[in-house]
């Protein structure tokens, strides 16, 4: 018997038709079944392939004789596919498959067979509320008194307003159409009374406001304050899977709603259900018909006012949606004015913006007027309750068998009614809209750290010996980016890393710096494994100057001394100096104090480059790594900081990435990455007289510093 | 005199380009394992003709909504440009067919012919649907982006995973589906 190693099942044929087949993949070969059966031995694959199309993806392998298609799939199989592919490919290295190769994520929900939303598996729609509203109460910890205490606030207002009409009755019937007249001062006690429970009304409140306030803040606090530290915690990869824009909506947006509904939402259904029951209770203790008459319109109001919204929503859904466009059509032209401007276009970009305003002019007057139209007709609706009641209380004044005062207590409970009845029929949306808050935070919350300190992590001083064993690594596709890569780095060298765009440079550095962790093999450093190491420690200790620098808003001080902040001005002065800040740093009007970063003073592309060599400068690192350091600076200026970092590197250990290869002249060693793995490792000198893929580098950029050459001498 | 001259200097954008158009009567088109490969003749600086051949092709539109049979670029395993077909229409119809199973199964978007329901919910849209390719339910994220109108009456429509679905004609969707849709557009 051979090993089942993993089975795929797949929805689409070649010719575009469904179907329910399946894929088995055996040590010795694999078993392709849809309609009819087909066998492919292992033998003689070089390679598994996920081909994602447009529309469609197909897992595929590729033999002496071609390529062959194994399957197709709709895009969500696609995930299936490369993963598939992946595994396969390191079977096919020699791996051993395990149990968990035969597991993949589902993309479907199982309950409604919807797809589940992209990596994750949350189904949009049938995700558990009751579990998720739990773990909220436990963040909610802090603020649970608060929200207790506005709950117990609202319950004592809705029951000071049931009290009021009582007292008003009371008012009418004992004392002003009282048979005999009423002593002086009960009535005025009566009418005390009143104001009391008024103004008591008036300071719960506040009160209540108070509580709210406190608690919602509270919680928001806590809420934002986990969701930022998970998300921080976090890997690279995980975060990077969503844009900075989602994750800043997560921490926000989310966050607000989430706190809404706690503290109005949560005190307000309590609210709205203990008036509703309490009032129902003394209407139908009273007088049960009287009751029935006025609830009976009640289904109507709710059905009504449902299908208003049903009808409503969406048109003002879209309305918003095309304001929407009218501000993005406005900033986009704004943006580009210079263009709009260069190619003499404001004609048809004030024509653009017309159609768009146009539209939505009339969507908005569309829905002004069914909403001027529909909304009186279901006022009049939920008010019908009230003719009734006119109708029968009237009735029973005339024959003598309800005071007047009665009557008013009850115009006064049927106009409380109908309140909690509008408001509980918007409950269901806003309890979804706050459901898919909670929902989306929860995808954040659960996400493992996968690149987590180990408890036992250690504290280390790095001296900078880096060893890397075996290492393999890939991203989220089928491709390994890196494939067994071997390479020792001594402390104190510089080590150049050069190859074609593509070939696993930056990934390399992504991986030393442990932004994630390899897949197979182990970096070490001093001899310890990095995984060891606790990250703060490691990160400390290495210095990194990136391709794509980053300012913070703040000014160019602060972004100098981001990686040292207790440094002296003395310590940031030379650092500046040597990175070549210092001599524009000065001529600014307002000097280290200028403003940088989104908002602020904007530095080139060059200065930029600078800052964040400063800045690497001042961490003082045992590692340094160059991440295409220089690559925005003109050959003149690159040299001077060339040799600024000549100065900096020696007795460190640097690793410099760099496309222009004259960069790395000063290299101890070169490493030549191809295709994930090292092709070629030695000196500048040693690579050239191999005349390997490092020559054919050299060669052509020669080419092309000639040709530029040329140019100039033209 | 110099203004002619001058005239004649300046080269038009063709010129500089060098696009390569693949057509039948430069190019065979055949099929191996169920993949499409081409042969393109090729002539030499010396005048002499050579056969390039391509095993495997991948074929890109240029203009995926408004010119599905169009301005396809051919490219190799690398993702480099072999050729570009300029339209279909230029090969006969056994190579015609051959490209255009190829671009159906890359571009695989089933035709919407009725909406049997549509709910909005949480900032999704569920969406049943009947199509050429029998009942299919999806998921839209943010309804609005995810639909796309291509002159007066084609719609396309993308779900959270990056399927396509096309309605060919609004004209064509009965009266429930159209409103269904309508206030999304």
């Amino acid at each position: 018997m051979e090993q089942c190693i993993t089975r795929i099942p797949f929805y689409l044929d070649s010719d575009n038709r469904p179907v329910q087949g399946q894929v088995e993949i055996y040590t010795n070969g694999l078993r392709i079944m849809d309609k009819e059966e087909k066998w492919i031995p292992m033998e003689g694959i070089r390679e598994f392939r996920c081909d994602i199309g447009v529309g469609s993806a197909a897992l595929e392998i590729s033999r002496e004789d071609g390529d062959y298609r194994i399957c197709r799939g709709t895009m969500e199989q696609a995930a299936v596919f490369s993963l598939a592919a992946k595994r396969m490919n390191h079977f096919l290295e020699g791996a051993v498959p395990t149990e968990e190769w035969k597991e993949y994520k589902k993309a479907l929900c199982p309950k409604c067979h919807r797809p589940y939303l992209p990596d994750s598996e949350i189904c949009p729609k049938c995700t558990k509320k009751g579990g998720y509203l739990r773990r909220l109460w436990e963040i909610a910890k802090s603020s649970r008194g608060y929200i207790c205490l506005s709950v117990l606030i609202f319950i004592a207002v809705a029951g000071l307003n049931l009290v009021l009409p009582y007292l008003n009755r009371v008012l009418i019937d004992e004392y002003i159409k009282a048979d005999r007249l009423p002593a002086a001062g009960q009535y005025v006690l009566a009418v005390l009374m009143i104001l009391l429970v008024t103004l008591a009304v008036r300071l719960l409140g506040i009160a209540r406001n108070f509580a709210q306030v406190r608690a919602g803040t509270k919680l928001i606090v806590t809420l934002r304050q986990t969701l930022f530290s998970k998300i921080e915690a976090l890997s690279l990869s995980k975060v990077s899977k969503r844009t900075a824009g989602e994750l800043m909506n997560r921490v926000t947006k989310d966050a607000t709603q989430i706190q809404e509904f706690f503290t109005s939402d949560v005190a307000g259904l309590i609210e709205q259900v203990l008036t509703l029951l309490s009032l129902g209770i003394i209407l139908f203790v009273y007088d049960w018909r009287l009751a029935l008459m006025i609830l009976l319109p009640t289904p109507l109001v709710m059905l009504s006012h449902r299908l208003m919204w049903r009808y409503l929503g969406p048109r003002y859904n879209k309305q918003w949606w095309c304001g929407n466009r009218l501000y993005e059509t406005l900033y986009d032209i704004f943006n580009g004015i210079r263009v709009v401007k260069a190619f003499g276009m404001e004609k048809k970009e004030v024509e653009r913006y017309d159609r768009v305003n146009r539209r939505e002019t009339s969507v908005r007057i569309t829905n002004e007027t069914y909403f001027a139209v529909i909304s009186p007709v279901t006022n009049f609706l939920m008010g019908v309750g009230e003719f009734f009641l006119l109708y029968y209380v009237g009735n029973r004044i005339l024959d003598g068998t309800m005071t007047l005062g009665a009557m008013q207590q009850f115009s006064a409970y049927v106009a409380m009614i109908y309140g909690p009845l509008r408001w509980l029929s918007f409950m269901p949306r806003r309890l979804a809209r706050t459901m898919t808050s909670v929902v989306r935070i929860f995808d954040v919350l659960d996400e493992k750290e996968d690149v987590a300190d180990r408890e036992d992590a250690v504290q280390k001083t790095i001296t900078g010996n880096i060893q890397i064993e075996n290492v393999s690594f890939g991203y989220e596709d089928s491709k390994n980016v890196l494939r067994k890569v071997n390479l020792e780095i001594k402390s104190g060298e510089m080590v150049g890393i050069v190859g074609r765009s593509g070939v696993g440079k930056s990934t390399l550095i992504n991986l030393i710096m442990r932004m994630y962790d390899p897949e197979e093999g182990a970096i070490r450093i001093d001899g310890t494994d990095l995984r060891d190491i606790a990250q703060q420690s490691l990160r400390s200790q290495i210095g990194a100057v990136l391709q794509e620098t980053f300012l913070f808003t703040g000014t160019l001080f602060q972004n100098i001394c981001y990686s040292k902040p207790e440094a002296s001005y003395d310590e940031v002065i030379t650092a500046a100096k040597l990175a070549g800040v210092h001599s524009f740093a000065v001529k600014l009007p307002d000097g280290y104090n200028t403003l940088v970063g989104e908002r602020g003073h904007t530095l080139s592309g060059g200065e930029r480059q600078r800052v964040a060599i400063a800045r690497a400068l001042l961490h003082n690192p045992k590692i340094l790594i160059l991440d295409e350091a220089t690559a925005s600076l003109d050959t003149e200026t690159e040299k001077d900081i060339q040799d600024a970092l000549q100065k900096l590197t020696r007795g460190r250990t640097t690793i410099a990435i760099a496309h222009r290869l004259s960069t790395l002249r000063n290299a101890t060693r070169l490493v030549v990455l191809d295709r994930g793995s090292v092709a070629e490792v030695g000196t500048h000198d040693e690579l050239i007289a191999r005349k390997g893929l490092y020559y054919e580098l050299v060669m052509a950029q020669r080419q092309m510093s000639k040709m530029a050459d040329e140019v100039d001498i033209a | 005199m110099e203004t002619k001259e001058s005239i004649q200097s300046v080269c038009t954008l063709a010129d500089i380009a060098e696009v390569r158009y693949l057509r039948g009567d430069n190019t065979e088109i055949f099929l191996k394992n169920g993949f499409p490969g081409v042969r393109i003749k090729v002539r030499q600086e010396d005048g002499t003709e050579k056969t390039e051949e391509h095993t495997r092709i991948w074929m890109h539109r240029s203009f995926p909504f408004d010119l599905p049979e169009e301005y396809i670029s051919v490219q190799n395993k690398d993702q480099e440009e072999i050729g570009l077909i300029r339209s279909l229409a230029d090969f006969d119809t056994a190579a015609g067919d051959i490209l255009r199973g190829e671009l159906a199964r890359k571009y695989y978007t089933p035709r919407i012919t009725k909406i049997v329901s549509l709910k909005e919910a949480h900032g999704y849209s569920f969406w049943n649907v009947e199509s050429d390719v029998g009942k299919l339910q999806f998921t839209l994220q943010d309804t609005f982006r995810s639909l796309l109108r291509v002159g007066e009456d084609k719609i396309f429509v993308f779900d959270n995973y990056g399927n396509r679905y096309v309605i060919e004609s609004l004209k064509e969707l009965d009266h429930r589906s159209l409103r269904r849709i309508e206030l999304y557009l």
